[in-house]
């Protein structure tokens, strides 16, 4: 023992130097302890230790293959008929955040769209009706929020794990809303936002009609194909007398709405020039008149601010389109009173007349099944 | 054809080692189920897995080793890494073997039954050896079990299963520091135990 290793000791601490000569055999410090070391290392046998049993078995046979893969859901399997599996994979994983998503996507389109600053400064039906329209990039993900929604309408996290009945109610929103609108053009059909929002997307679990569990199969069909055959499509005992009847009086109603806008404007175009008179006169006065200069400046400030309260009381825009639509959605709007008649339509929502874009298709196709009911 | 293949690859590896520079090919038998490479795996480091589990006082060493490499094959499709880390996370599922095991029989006084070694030795010499070996055995294990439980694992993933220090950090989710305070420790106490007489050396 050198007087280093007699200091350690002394001093009661082994370095690390030490410990190491210590424990790989090397032993300088103390012949009894690396005596011990070498007594602990002769507990690990000289050969392997003899298997048993099942581990016997193991070594000789070799693992066994591994298991197949379980079979998807049928609610998975059809997503994957439907030929995006990324919807049925969505909805999966990201079914508790349904309604977060759509949100998402739907705020992210009509922000730049129309200006709005966030999904919460607008309401949730019309950012989404108005994000398809708007945006057909916010497409996809709408409808994967649709497919989310649909899966999640029973509340469930996962569509394996829905009951059969919503399974069939899932697969049809999907399966027969949805991806027929994929395979027949990539573009938004103008029936899919109509379609989807007043059947699966905006329905709340729980909330209004129990649309979620339906009975079967059929009843599915008898819910939800009238509507939408309703508002896009012509019912098909409609005679054409009937249909252009009713086109001439949505022509003269429209006629008269028109004039009335153009009236309006009329007045305000005149309501300016006068305004814009009496102030290109007030300029030409002395600084004691420039008062009325401002005076003249707050009216046409007021009068402007007149003219958009106006507007917005037509619940139009600044163009004749605008009115012209904004008018249809009035008559729309009385038109499709009818239809709350009806014992499946309880969402008020659906019917309101603000949702709808001017350029929108599904605007004809709805006054036209309108004009159905009326 | 293909088990001639298998056997030949078998023998290049036993050559160097299951846990040497051809382990990866190992492995990967191993992890398409390949018995061969299982059984290299399995006697290249259960020699050191049994010393441990004796050195820790297990009720049943060699059974903890056989339900050790169960656990490690059925899992060892998830399994990513060297040598290194195999060892070292074999050593992992023995320990908790262990743990739980201990947390089953609670706290037990050690039994130095020297029947029950002379059962287990495999290799027998003279009687007067094996008796003296088991003596030998017993009181060491009885001394390993002064030391506290986390000295005493360094202790043993050092000496029998001849762990590095990283190594034995990474099978007990420590730092290399605190393996090497644990180490220095645990030998400190040794030593304390056989000056004091504790060791039938």
């Amino acid at each position: 023992m050198s007087p280093l290793d007699v200091l350690r000791l002394v001093k009661g601490r082994l370095d690390d130097p030490t410990a190491e000569a210590l424990i790989m055999g090397h032993a300088v410090a103390d012949q009894q302890l690396a005596a011990l070391l070498a007594q602990v290392r002769a507990l690990k046998p000289a050969a392997a230790v003899v298997p048993r049993d099942e581990l016997s078995m193991l070594l000789r046979d070799g693992l066994a293959a591994p298991a197949p893969a379980p079979a998807r859901p049928a609610a998975t399997r059809h997503h994957a008929d439907v030929r995006y599996p990324w919807v049925s994979r969505l909805a999966v994983v990201a079914a508790p955040h349904a309604k977060k998503l759509l949100l998402a996507a739907t705020a992210r389109a009509a922000a730049p769209a129309r200006r709005l600053g966030a999904a919460g400064a607008v309401r949730y039906r019309w950012v989404s009706r108005l994000a398809v329209v708007a945006a057909p990039q916010a497409m996809k993900l709408l409808l994967a929020a649709t497919a989310v929604a649909a899966a999640t309408a029973g509340g469930l996290a996962a569509a394996g794990a829905l009951p059969e009945s919503i399974q069939d109610w899932a697969t049809h929103v999907v399966g027969r809303v949805i991806a027929p609108l994929f395979d027949a053009d990539e573009e938004p059909a103008p029936l899919t936002m109509r379609a989807i929002g007043s059947h699966a997307l905006e329905k709340e679990p729980g909330g209004g009609r129990d649309a979620t569990t339906p009975s079967s199969d059929s009843d599915i069909d008898e819910e939800h194909r009238p509507r939408i055959k309703d508002r896009f499509q012509r019912e098909p005992d409609d005679s054409d007398a009937d249909r252009q009847h009713r086109r001439r009086d949505d022509d003269a109603d429209r006629d008269r709405d028109d004039d009335d806008a153009q009236g309006d404007r009329d007045d305000d175009d005149a309501e300016r020039d006068r305004d814009d008179d009496d102030a290109e006169g007030d300029r030409d006065d002395d600084d004691a008149e420039r008062d009325r200069d401002d005076d003249a400046e707050r009216d046409r400030d007021d009068d402007e601010e007149e003219r958009h309260r106006d507007g917005d009381d037509r619940d139009g825009g600044d163009d004749d389109s605008d009115d012209r639509d904004e008018s249809d959605d009035d008559r729309s709007s009385d038109r499709e009173e009818p239809e709350h008649e009806e014992p499946e339509v309880e969402e008020p929502e659906v019917e309101e007349p603000d949702v709808d874009e001017p350029d929108e298709p599904d605007v004809e196709g709805a006054d036209e099944s309108d004009h159905d009911t009326d | 054809m293909a088990e001639e293949t298998h056997m030949s690859a078998a023998t290049q590896v036993v050559g160097s080692g299951a846990l040497g520079p051809a382990f990866d090919s190992v492995l990967t038998a191993a992890q398409a189920g390949a018995p061969w490479a299982l059984r290299l795996l399995y006697e290249e480091v259960s020699p050191a897995v049994c010393g441990y589990a004796r050195g820790q006082g297990a009720d049943d060493p060699e059974g903890l080793v056989n339900e050790t490499f169960m656990r490690a094959f059925r899992r060892i499709g998830d399994f990513a890494g060297g040598p290194a880390q195999f060892r070292s996370w074999v050593f992992t599922i023995a320990r908790n073997l262990l743990i739980d095991e201990r947390r089953r029989h609670s706290r037990r006084v050690i039994e130095t039954s020297v029947e029950q070694h002379l059962e287990d030795r495999e290799t027998v010499a003279s009687a007067e050896e094996t008796a003296m070996e088991a003596v030998s055995e017993a009181a060491v294990i009885a001394l390993l079990h002064r030391l506290p439980a986390d000295q005493r694992d360094v202790l043993l993933m050092r000496l029998v299963g001849d762990l590095t220090v990283a190594q034995i950090a990474e099978a007990l989710g420590r730092s290399v520091g605190a393996v090497k305070a644990l180490q220095r420790r645990g030998l400190r106490r040794l030593q304390a135990a056989v000056a004091k007489g504790g060791a039938p050396l």
